[in-house]
């Protein structure tokens, strides 16, 4: 596809938008516990 | 005529972030406020400058001059760096952000002398900072000097000498308040930038396909992920990319030290997608190094003087003088937010850790006198690294990948390895940190001169054997008790007591 090769197409079109899909979940699992904390305070 | 729209647009950019440094700069109080920002920013400000940190000059100028060369193991190193964007936050954003507020560690090297209970850790730690600013910043400032000498048409010896005195006025001004609020406005620059020349090349080459197509005529490598047809960056290269800038991004004090700067935790929250999004769009542009290759081939456009012209010739070419002088704009501010970050970093390693831990012997210095103290060492290291500057040894490129590596090599395991893993001793940070600083100079000291070119880059082998000697170490030597540790978190403390309440 492209014409690059398969392991190139995947870096760039699985593995790099992952790469923001996973940044986004961990943000919203990994501060759960901050968010409550703080709108206790 | 086009020379002279590219140029104003520039100076009245300039003029913008001169006035935001000014501005800000009467807000700064005290050292808190110079370094750190007084940990009052918001998740967009903070996550924009650890974004256009991470993007400099070696980023914008460096790279699409290398990517021009190589293809698209290049992009590789991106999507690496990208990735390496989200696992700094994992490894570090929480636990720096704790100590920060718990300890009031300025600095990556405040942070290593609580954590080793050591001087001895924080000067060496400190001294291994400074090495590797000065050659990040020669990156820099070399990176600003071939963008300046093509749009003023100027010897390149002049075009630094200009930059370097702008550069050094808003940052010595501002410090790192300037710095975050200059960096905000300069990220959306740059990804706008990096957006144009990405469309606008994608036109100029006619698709992505065809770029391909034609990349692949002119040499299958440029399209692989790595070399297989007799190219030299090979499957060793793109594994040391891996390392380099996945895992050690981590490493960076410049970026880091911008975890210590949120106003609240639960902020961290959209951080880290904020900073690795726009992060990844800057990455765009690093497409310019193939188009570029493309037009040459097809004859349609003369081949730079030096790869490291690639950028900036691409954007006076193809592009209108208003846009150009936007793009101008956004390379500019690549170099300039991750100079201001290195000048601050050299700044506080000199003052807070050498000067006031060694020659005061630890006694606090008054805030006034510190804040001027940092203020002449800025410009004793601008004044250094400009010198240094007039004559690289090598491109933009391999300048700032060398540096990078150094700060992995050196840092990585005493920062990342020793925040969450109890054994780790001080002595192991001291020879981890000494092996890993002087063996990455050596490496790539021979491979300059053509003395021995290894075939994994010099940074990552300098930083495999700096993590298994701070293994080794640890296990060798007497652990002791670090400060750190010693608070546990009261949710696990609340837990282990109802466990023993059970039982």
């Amino acid at each position: 596809m492209f014409g690059i090769p398969i392991f190139t197409g995947f870096m760039v079109f699985i593995f790099w938008p992952l790469v923001l899909v996973a940044s986004l979940l961990w943000g919203h699992f990994a501060f759960k516990h901050e968010e409550e904390n703080e709108w206790t305070r | 005529m086009d020379k002279m729209i590219i140029l104003i647009i520039g100076i009245l950019y300039l003029i913008v972030i001169l006035v935001i440094g000014i501005w800000s700069s009467r807000k700064q109080k005290d050292m808190s406020t110079f370094y750190i920002g007084g940990r009052s920013f918001g998740p967009w400000l903070v996550a924009l400058a650890i974004s256009s940190t991470t993007m400099s000059g070696y980023g914008f100028v460096g790279l699409p001059a290398i990517a021009y060369e190589n293809g698209y193991i290049i992009i590789m190193l991106g999507i690496f760096a990208t990735a390496g964007i989200f696992v700094s936050f994992l490894v570090l954003a929480k636990p720096l952000r704790k100590i920060s507020e718990k300890f009031g560690s300025l600095t990556i090297s405040d942070l290593l002398e609580t954590r080793y209970n050591s001087k001895a850790v924080r000067v060496v730690t400190a001294l291994a900072i400074l090495g590797g600013a000065i050659g990040y910043q020669m990156a820099q400032y070399k990176a600003l000097g071939n963008m300046l000498q093509t749009v003023l048409g100027v010897r390149y010896e002049v075009a630094l000498f200009i930059g370097v005195a702008i550069l050094t006025v808003y940052v010595v001004a501002g410090g790192m308040i300037s710095a975050v609020w200059t960096d905000f406005i300069q990220m959306i620059i740059m990804v706008a930038g990096s957006l144009i020349v990405f469309f606008g090349g994608l036109r100029l080459v006619g698709g992505f396909s065809q770029m391909n197509r034609e990349l692949t005529q002119i040499n299958p490598d440029l399209t692989q992920a790595f070399h297989t047809n007799g190219g030299s960056m090979t499957i060793f290269i793109f594994l040391s990319y891996f390392l380099l800038y996945m895992i050690g991004q981590q490493a960076q004090p410049h970026v880091v030290t911008k975890f210590y700067m949120i106003r609240k935790l639960s902020m961290l929250k959209w951080a880290a997608f904020i900073a690795a999004l726009t992060y990844g769009l800057t990455v765009l542009l690093w497409f310019s190094g193939p188009f570029t290759r493309i037009l040459v081939e097809r004859g349609e456009m003369a081949a730079p003087a030096s790869a490291d012209l690639v950028v900036p010739t691409f954007i006076t070419t193809y592009f209108h003088p208003v846009i150009a002088g936007l793009l101008f704009a956004a390379v500019m501010a690549a170099i300039m937010s991750t100079s201001e970050a290195f000048l601050l970093l050299a700044s506080s390693s000199v003052v807070r850790d050498i000067y006031q831990q060694v020659i005061k012997k630890g006694k606090e210095l008054p805030p006034k006198k510190e804040l001027s103290l940092s203020r002449w060492v800025t410009l004793a290291t601008v004044a250094l690294t400009f010198l240094l500057s007039l004559n690289p040894p090598d491109l933009v490129g391999w300048l700032g990948n060398a540096s990078w590596g150094l700060f992995v090599a050196s840092l990585l395991p005493a920062v990342s390895i020793g925040i969450w893993w109890k054994r780790a001793t001080r002595q192991a940070a001291l020879v981890s940190t000494i092996l890993g600083f002087s063996l990455s100079l050596i490496l790539y000291i021979l491979k300059v001169k053509g003395i021995y070119t290894p075939q994994l880059d010099t940074g990552a082998i300098a930083f495999i054997i700096s993590t298994l000697s701070f293994v080794i170490v640890s296990y060798l030597t007497k652990n002791e008790k670090s400060e750190l540790f010693s608070h546990e978190d009261p949710r696990i403390q609340a837990d282990k007591l109802v466990i023993e309440n059970k039982q």
